[in-house]
């Protein structure tokens, strides 16, 4: 500073420089110290985890079998959001862990984990039970979800009137039967079944199949066509096994090959619609599928796929955690809670494909 | 501007201090700003595998606790026994280091997984020990089986937390690393620039510190190749070189004062010398002139003394004082050629030539004296008014045939002293006294029968007074007679 008049007033000999050394010291004081700070905390922040914490009441678990498909993704994502409403954190036991248990080991983690309540697609099965007793017994409730098990002590069931999908699909299997084949000739539906549930809810709704299907072929068809449904047990228990089992039935023996494949899953149903394709029998086997997810919905629009169930999914997530709820605040809840269910086919396939992206 | 007043206080001495300060500094809190990233990022990359270190701790402590409750089981051996209680209490602690909140983080989620299962392993082990020394056989293998599956749910559920912090630390150390770098390349750019900034910052202070030196030093430079000519340099700071610019400023005043006095008395004394070689001059030449008409005065002096005696004893008076009076007039030549002489004598002078001149012309010049006595003992040059009685006779009355008159008056006007010699011969015309004053005027040397000219005698007059207008010359017009006035200080 002491430079300014110096360096602006000498009269002669001395270079004269436009801007003060004052200025130039303090500016190049000030741009290091702010720069120096900026560099820091801009280092400091991009090694932040941004993420941050939140802290819940209580601890839900979900126990469902297939991690892949977007039905239960979109279950989960509804419990999860069902759950984040009442400060409840819902979590996909299944998911969270490396190994693949079953899940009845599923079950004793969450009730080894203490947690404060289980959804759970269950079975009928004797251990099963046990397993729910014991968690109820830890004060755990257990809801389960789409398939039951009716004798054990879990509080609540959530499901799809599956009697109710069985005569929708019958109804269907009733209308292509016409077209598929003429009078006399028998037309071949085969039921894709998890060869080992043990859960009853499958069964009601082959039931709800096959009497739709006796019934309106014997009051509407006057050609007297045959229908003969069949259930294939497909093997469920891991990943591969469903698409091999499925690929068998289509490209099989001649004899054997349906021509109608109605398939209980999504999983089921992807595959089925991956082999029809993959072996040209597209128009020849018609396939009833299950879910509406974005995949299964184009394959409709594409004519790959006649029709398929859609069940809210959000109705199922958000009940479960409802019931859960409602039963450790008041001790009891309804037993059962209802999805509703709808076909969907070529003629109204346009108006979920809009919603698809939303939903998944 | 306090600061800018305070800042022209300070010395150089410290003001270089507070650059060199100031340099430094700026590069410490630079080194201190990466040296605290350096750290904080090597803490944190520490961090980054303490938890897995620390998960590794309690599958260990689990192990422990499973093979001791194993071995009990195998051999109901009590060092065993204690062994397993130990290694219990050793997990219980390691337990209470484990998150317990239900958290949206999976970390913290999987912790308190972890934790709980922990626990209710811990109280299934127990009961299993319990039962096995209460030796109910059946119970203890129901509580073994479900305290094993348990463990290796727990083993599983650290094994994936373990995975998951390890990708999830591995993502972060990559960050972190990428951090690192980017940080890295940053400060070495920046302590470059820091540096140049430095630089250019230290040199433009330094430049400013030092720039009235050099201005100085330029000046000085100057000052010593002769050249005082120089404005007075601005004193910018009050420091060490602020107190030498004011003295040197002071000095070339000094000096520049001392030059001017030292001039002025040489050429004063130089005027005095030159008007002294001139008087000298002036006077040898009218001497030279008068010895060239009067040969040698000395030889005439004793000669006409010699006719004089002759005269005396002969009995011839008048012829005697004639010779008497020429032989004065040569004497005083002789006697005062070189000196300062008084008006009275320079007045005797011209009795005896008028007397000289009468006895030469048979009395035909009148000669009238109005003498004022106080001052007749003024000096002035000698031979001065000899001349000029001899200008006027030559040239004012000669021709007047009796007629002709001279007037000598010597009067006093205040300071000064007037010696009037006057005429009443043809005059002068106002070109001619123009002429006479300035010395231009060139006389015949043949008329004036080898006289000492007036120019000799104005130019004596003016070196003696130090005044350019000594003497004046009047003329009324043609006829009317001249009039000569001298002025002489008294």
């Amino acid at each position: 500073m002491n430079e300014k008049k110096n360096g602006n007033e000498t009269r002669e000999g001395v270079k004269k420089s436009g801007i003060p050394t004052g200025v130039i010291v303090t500016v190049f004081f000030l741009v290091t110290v702010t720069a120096m700070v900026i560099i820091f905390f801009n280092f400091l922040t991009s090694v932040e985890d941004p993420e941050q914490e939140k802290l819940y009441e209580k601890y839900y678990v979900m126990i469902a079998p297939e991690q892949e498909s977007s039905f239960w993704n979109e279950v989960y994502e509804s419990a999860r959001k069902a759950g984040e409403e009442k400060n409840i954190y819902v979590e996909w036991l299944g998911k969270s862990m490396l190994r693949r248990y079953s899940r009845e080991d599923q079950l004793r983690i969450a009730i080894a984990e203490s947690v404060d309540g289980i959804i759970v697609s269950a079975d009928e099965s004797e251990e099963m039970k046990e397993l729910i007793s014991l968690a109820t017994d830890k004060k755990i409730p257990v809801v389960t979800l789409v398939s039951d098990c009716p004798s054990s002590d879990r509080c609540s069931f959530v499901g799809i009137n599956n009697y109710n999908i069985g005569r929708e699909y019958g109804e269907r299997i009733v209308k292509l039967a016409k077209t598929k084949k003429g009078a006399g000739e028998t037309v071949k539906v085969a039921v894709l079944v998890d060869s080992y549930s043990e859960e009853a809810g499958q069964n009601i709704l082959c039931i709800g199949i096959q009497e739709t299907v006796e019934n309106g072929v014997r009051l509407n068809d006057t050609d007297l066509r045959k229908v003969e449904v069949t259930l294939v047990p497909i093997d469920e228990s891991n990943s591969f096994s469903t698409q091999e089992g499925v690929r068998e039935l289509v490209f099989g023996d001649e004899s054997l090959v349906p021509d109608i494949i109605v398939c209980l899953s999504e999983t089921e149903t992807t595959s089925a619609y991956q082999a029809v394709v993959d072996y040209n029998r597209v128009g020849v086997i018609t396939v009833l599928g299950y879910h509406d997810s974005e995949a299964i919905l184009n394959a409709i629009d594409r004519n790959v796929i006649e029709a398929t169930i859609s069940v809210d999914t959000d109705q199922l997530g958000s009940s479960c955690v409802g019931a859960l709820a409602e039963f450790s605040e008041l001790g009891h809840t309804s037993q059962y809670f209802t999805a509703e269910s709808l076909m969907i086919d070529a003629s109204n396939v346009s108006e979920y494909l809009k919603e698809a992206p939303n939903e998944g | 501007m306090k600061v800018k007043a305070f800042l022209r206080k300070v010395s150089i001495k410290n003001k270089m201090i507070g650059i060199s300060l100031l340099a430094n500094i700026i590069i410490l809190f630079v080194n201190i700003v990466l040296m605290f990233g350096i750290n904080n990022l090597s803490d944190r990359m520490d961090m980054v595998y303490k938890d897995n270190l620390f998960l590794e701790e309690l599958m260990d402590s689990i192990s422990h606790v499973q093979n001791n409750m194993t071995e009990y089981l195998n051999t109901k051996n009590s060092d065993v026994l204690t062994e397993y209680y130990r290694s219990e209490q050793e997990l219980r602690d390691l337990l209470v280091q484990l998150d317990d909140d239900i958290s949206s983080l999976p970390f913290s989620r999987m912790e308190r997984n972890i934790k709980r299962m922990c626990r209710e392993y811990i109280d299934e082990v127990n009961l299993t020990i319990e039962y096995k020394r209460g030796r109910n056989v059946e119970k203890y293998r129901i509580r073994y089986e479900n305290a094993t599956r348990l463990y290796d749910y727990i083993e599983s559920a650290i094994y994936s937390l373990n995975n998951e912090q390890f990708a999830e630390n591995s993502g972060n150390y990559t960050k972190l690393l990428s951090a690192f770098r980017r940080f890295e390349t940053i400060s070495n750019l920046v302590l470059v620039l820091v540096i140049i900034g430095n630089i250019i910052v230290v040199t433009r202070l330094t430049l400013a510190v030092i720039r009235p030196l050099q201005n100085l030093t330029e000046k000085a430079g100057e000052v010593g190749r002769g050249n005082f000519e120089i404005p007075p340099l601005e004193v910018v700071n009050d420091d060490e070189v602020g107190v030498v610019t004011e003295a040197f400023n002071q000095m070339t005043v000094s000096i520049r004062d001392y030059i001017d006095k030292l001039r002025e008395s040489s050429a004063a004394e130089r005027r005095l010398r030159e008007n002294e070689l001139l008087m000298q001059a002036h006077l040898k030449e009218a001497q030279l002139k008068y010895l060239q008409a009067q040969i040698n005065p000395h030889f005439l002096f004793n000669t006409l003394n010699a006719g004089a005696q002759l005269a005396m004893m002969e009995g011839a008076d008048k012829t005697n004082g004639y010779i008497q009076h020429v032989a004065n007039f040569f004497r005083y030549n002789v006697k005062k050629g070189s000196d300062i002489v008084t008006i009275r004598e320079e007045i005797e002078l011209i009795d005896n030539y008028i007397y000289i001149l009468n006895v030469r012309f048979s009395g035909d010049i009148r000669y009238n004296k109005k003498l004022d006595e106080s001052v007749l003992d003024t000096p002035m040059p000698s031979m001065i008014l000899q001349p000029i009685v001899e200008n006027c006779v030559n040239h004012g009355i000669r021709e007047m045939l009796g007629d002709g008159c001279i007037s000598l008056e010597v009067f006093r006007i205040d300071d000064i002293v007037c010696v009037s010699i006057s005429d009443n011969g043809k005059g002068l015309s106002q070109d001619m006294i123009a002429d006479i004053l300035n010395g231009s005027l060139k006389h015949d040397p043949k008329s004036s029968g080898g006289g000492i000219a007036l120019d000799n005698v104005i130019a004596r007059l003016r070196l003696f007074t130090g005044e350019s207008d000594p003497i004046s010359i009047t003329s009324e017009g043609e006829g009317k007679g001249t009039r000569f006035d001298i002025y002489l200080d008294v």
